[in-house]
């Protein structure tokens, strides 16, 4: 980290080191111990029963699908799966943890000793995993400023999160922002989580300390919390290691291990209350639940069941459809986006074309509307046949595009809506002549600049002719009349 | 005339609109929203709740008190009327015992085998619905009706019936094989035993690790006490002072003022075993002793083991004969016998040997 060791006054040089704990909703229909919904957005307390309001008389019950999301999550990540896991209580007392315990995974967890391959621009790189235990979720305060009272929502309680818990292996932000959109490809693909940092459903903590490169020990640790945007975590990092340097060179802070808060507005991370940092938790096993064997067959069958993943999707697209490494790579770059692709395809079997709509087209208007690639909602059956109607010459490219905004905002039929408003090419070709005609003598100075050699008016006289009518021509046939005319 | 059995059921155990405050002040005006699983089963066969029996603070009773243990609201219920039973949790042996002394009989089943969704929670790894009743032929008729596995506890047998009735398949043929741990056993209850010896085959064991029962029994039901009274905390339901400024606050005296001082015992010496550098030493430790007892008990030569109701002159001490189906999740059976009583237990979910050893000692 370059501009760490020139803000060095002593010329010493530094080394960040960094372990990641990345909590992930998994994507269960219910909860992980209850049968509630589990879906992000209701209304306040609307997803809510006994069992996760904390009320008692409701043993807890082990949701088998967040398992199975668990063993898909170790197979992605390559680490070794638990035979027989458990579950554990961990105890403390807070409004948002109706049962004053949570439950989680501390002496069996699901897996242990994985990896995920990273890739920066300092080249390719190995980050291991300490291991991936799976947790409820807590509720959320909500503070009402006008009555001064705090309220509490339980739809989140008992949401089924799984953490993945790194070695201290990263140097940089940059590798940490790798390794989070690597760990986001990988889960999503396979299914685990829909990974969305702005939903929440997918969070970071991060364990910093900073020492003299060289050096074997490690510096004293602080963590800073539940960050779930990439660009918070950036600056996160620099803000936070930054300040460990300077307390190291300048001796007038004295680092404490502790939990941090980043907040992002002022750009400053802040110490959280102290007790949190002297809680015991006083784990110990959940009685109330039986161990889960996790047998070969099953890790077996979740994993015949596992979707493409990303890379595998990726190389299906650049050496068997013959698509281009740089559109691959988008179309793989969000679940969202291969899921219509390979829909789309599956109607109207042209990659190429296909992949053009989503990447030129399908995109520049999502960007527009302020939408990642991961909340584009589009009907792939109406997608595809927009896409065959101007294969097939019936509409143009122009009003193609218009269509398609439609298709996404409105929810037209492409193909009634094109019949119903006479969006169709003009098919007459004496039609089409005449069109032709009129733009040669109202533009005659143009055709003489072309026929004196500049080509580019060929374009221009194209444009004047679409115009005329009304974006309803063929562009190709256009061509094709103007210049058998022209010459 | 099952349906005209007269079933009670002790605070713990839910019934739908009605208070349900295990015996404990912080779960005052606590309406249940469900029905417990047992109640729904007994009421689906046209099986009626008569009412509701008050039970000691969780069931935990007095630990530490010196005078005479106290008749539950229970055993006055059952007593009162020959005919009735009560669904109830007894972990810590008390209900059993003075069942026993006041010439009544109790069944706690197998752990696991009877649904806890609906009971409020004690003791998780120990909580057990059982019967208590005169007639232990009425109490094993109730138990077929409301075991067998429920989606709703996550900790059951995947068995859906359990047959109680007809005789176990060992005892039908041969003598049932009763082992008698004699170390255990006062001078003054051992004149029960007497008779015992014409009717069984019976064989003198040792309880290894007898010592350690109500200590592992001790420090195992403080942690998970401690534990499942954590969900009262004033916020949502229950009882919540009225003197607070402050999250903190509000803890301190919903709790302070509404647990008991026995639950506040447990509490304290819960949180104890549970906190580093005492975990190893205390909790991790009862586990590894409870397994090698639950290891210890074999029943390989013989069928029913034969344990005193009785075994010290406190609370605490008397923990210790009765300590064994919580422990291990054996199925018991006590019964009066003279002016004392037996609690017979056997292997894992056979129940039916258990009545059958009973028809031999009647």
């Amino acid at each position: 980290m370059e501009n760490y060791n020139s803000m060095s006054k002593s010329m010493k040089k530094y080394e960040v080191v960094m372990g990641l704990e990345v909590h992930v909703e998994l994507a269960t229909e219910s909860k992980l111990f209850c049968s509630c919904s589990a879906k992000f957005g209701a209304g306040a307390n609307e997803n809510v029963c006994p069992a996760c309001a904390g009320m008692p008389g409701m043993p807890a019950v082990v949701n088998k699908k967040a398992v199975e999301l668990g063993i898909a999550a170790a197979i992605v990540t390559n680490s070794q799966i638990t035979e027989t896991m458990t579950f554990d209580k961990k105890n403390y007392f807070y409004p948002d943890l109706p049962t004053g315990y949570q439950i989680t995974q501390l002496y069996a967890p699901i897996c242990r000793n994985g990896w995920v391959d990273i890739e920066t621009g300092a080249g390719k790189k190995k980050i291991t995993l300490k291991q991936i235990h799976i947790e409820e979720d807590a509720g959320k305060l909500v503070h009402d400023g006008r009555t001064g009272t705090t309220l509490v929502d339980f739809n989140r309680t008992s949401v089924p999160l799984t953490e993945i818990v790194s070695n201290p292996d990263f140097r940089t932000a940059e590798e940490v922002v790798a390794y989070l959109e690597k760990l986001r490809s990988l889960l999503s693909f396979a299914g685990v989580s829909d990974c969305k940092m702005q939903e929440g459903s997918m969070r970071c903590d991060v364990n910093i300390s900073v020492r003299e490169t060289g050096s074997e020990q490690l510096g004293t640790r602080t963590e800073i919390k539940n960050m779930n945007s990439l660009r918070a975590i950036v600056r996160a990092i620099e803000y936070e290691s930054q300040r460990h340097i300077e307390a190291l060179e300048t001796g007038c802070e004295v680092l404490v291990q502790e939990t941090r808060r980043w907040d992002d507005n002022k750009g400053e991370s802040f110490s959280m209350r102290g007790k949190e940092n002297a809680t015991d938790y006083r784990y110990f096993p959940n009685p109330e639940l039986m161990p889960v064997v996790i047998s070969e067959e099953w890790i077996a069958e979740v994993r015949n069941r596992l979707p493409e993943s990303a890379q595998d999707k990726f190389a299906r697209m650049t050496e068997q459809m013959g698509l281009s490494e740089y559109d691959s790579k988008i179309i793989t770059g969000s679940k969202n986006l291969a899921a219509i692709f390979d829909k789309t395809v599956a109607r109207i079997n042209k990659p190429k074309d296909v992949v053009n709509w989503i990447t030129v087209d399908l995109l520049s208007i999502a960007k527009g509307d302020n939408k990642g690639e991961d909340d584009i909602d589009i009907d792939c059956e109406k997608f595809a046949a927009l896409i065959s109607l101007v294969d097939s010459s019936v509409i143009n490219r122009t009003i193609g595009k218009e269509l398609l905004v439609k298709v996404l905002e409105e929810k037209i039929d492409p193909e009634s809506y094109v019949k119903e408003h006479q969006l169709g090419n003009i098919t007459d070709t004496g039609f089409l002549e005449n069109l032709v005609c009129e733009v040669l003598t109202e533009f005659d100075k143009s055709v003489q600049e072309y026929r004196d050699g500049n080509q580019k008016v060929f374009g221009f006289l194209v444009g004047q002719i679409m115009r005329k009518a009304e974006k309803k021509a063929d562009p190709k046939a256009v061509n094709e009349l103007l210049r058998k005319m022209l010459d | 005339m099952d349906s005209k059995i007269k079933v009670f059921v002790d605070e713990s155990i839910m019934e739908k609109g009605k208070e349900a405050c295990a015996g404990s002040l912080i779960l005052k005006g606590f309406i249940s929203p469900f029905d417990a699983t047992a109640v729904s089963r007994l009421r689906a066969e046209g099986i009626s709740i008569s009412g509701r029996v008050p039970t000691d603070e969780f069931g935990i009773g007095s630990f530490f008190a010196d005078e005479a243990e106290d008749v539950p609201g229970a055993v006055k219920a059952v007593s009162e009327d020959r005919s009735s039973c009560v669904l109830c949790n007894d972990v810590f042996g008390q209900i059993r015992r003075q069942a026993a002394l006041n010439g009544l009989s109790y069944i706690r089943p197998t752990y696991g085998t009877v649904s806890r969704y609906g009971l409020i929670p004690a003791v998780s790894s120990m909580d057990q619905i059982g019967v208590l009743c005169a007639d232990p032929e009425t109490g094993k008729k109730l138990l077929a009706r409301i075991a067998g596995h429920d989606e709703g506890d996550g900790a059951m047998f995947p068995d859906t019936k359990y047959n109680y009735i007809s005789k176990d398949s060992s005892s039908q043929e041969n003598k049932i094989r009763l082992a008698v741990p004699d170390h255990i056993w006062t001078e003054s209850d051992r004149e029960l035993l007497a008779g015992l010896k014409d009717r069984f085959e019976t064989k003198s064991i040792e309880l290894k690790y007898y010592e350690l029962y109500r200590q592992v029994l001790y420090i195992l039901s403080c942690a998970e006490l401690c534990n499942n009274t954590n969900r009262y905390d004033g916020i949502k339901f229950g009882y919540r002072t009225k003197n607070y400024s402050g999250l903190t606050d509000l803890y301190l005296n919903t709790r302070g003022e509404a647990l008991g001082l026995d639950a506040k015992l447990a509490v304290i010496m819960g949180a104890f075993v549970l906190s580093q550098g005492n975990y190893e030493q205390y909790y991790d430790k009862a586990m590894k002793i409870r397994r090698l007892i639950r290891d210890s008990i074999l029943f390989d030569d013989y069928d029913v083991i034969a344990l005193p109701v009785r075994c010290g002159k406190t609370r605490y001490e008397e923990l210790a004969c009765l300590a064994l189906p919580a422990l291990t999740g054996l199925p018991s059976l006590t019964v009066p016998v003279g002016n004392s009583g037996i609690q017979l237990v056997a292997a894992g979910k056979r129940e039916a040997i258990l009545f059958d050893a009973w028809g031999g000692i009647q």
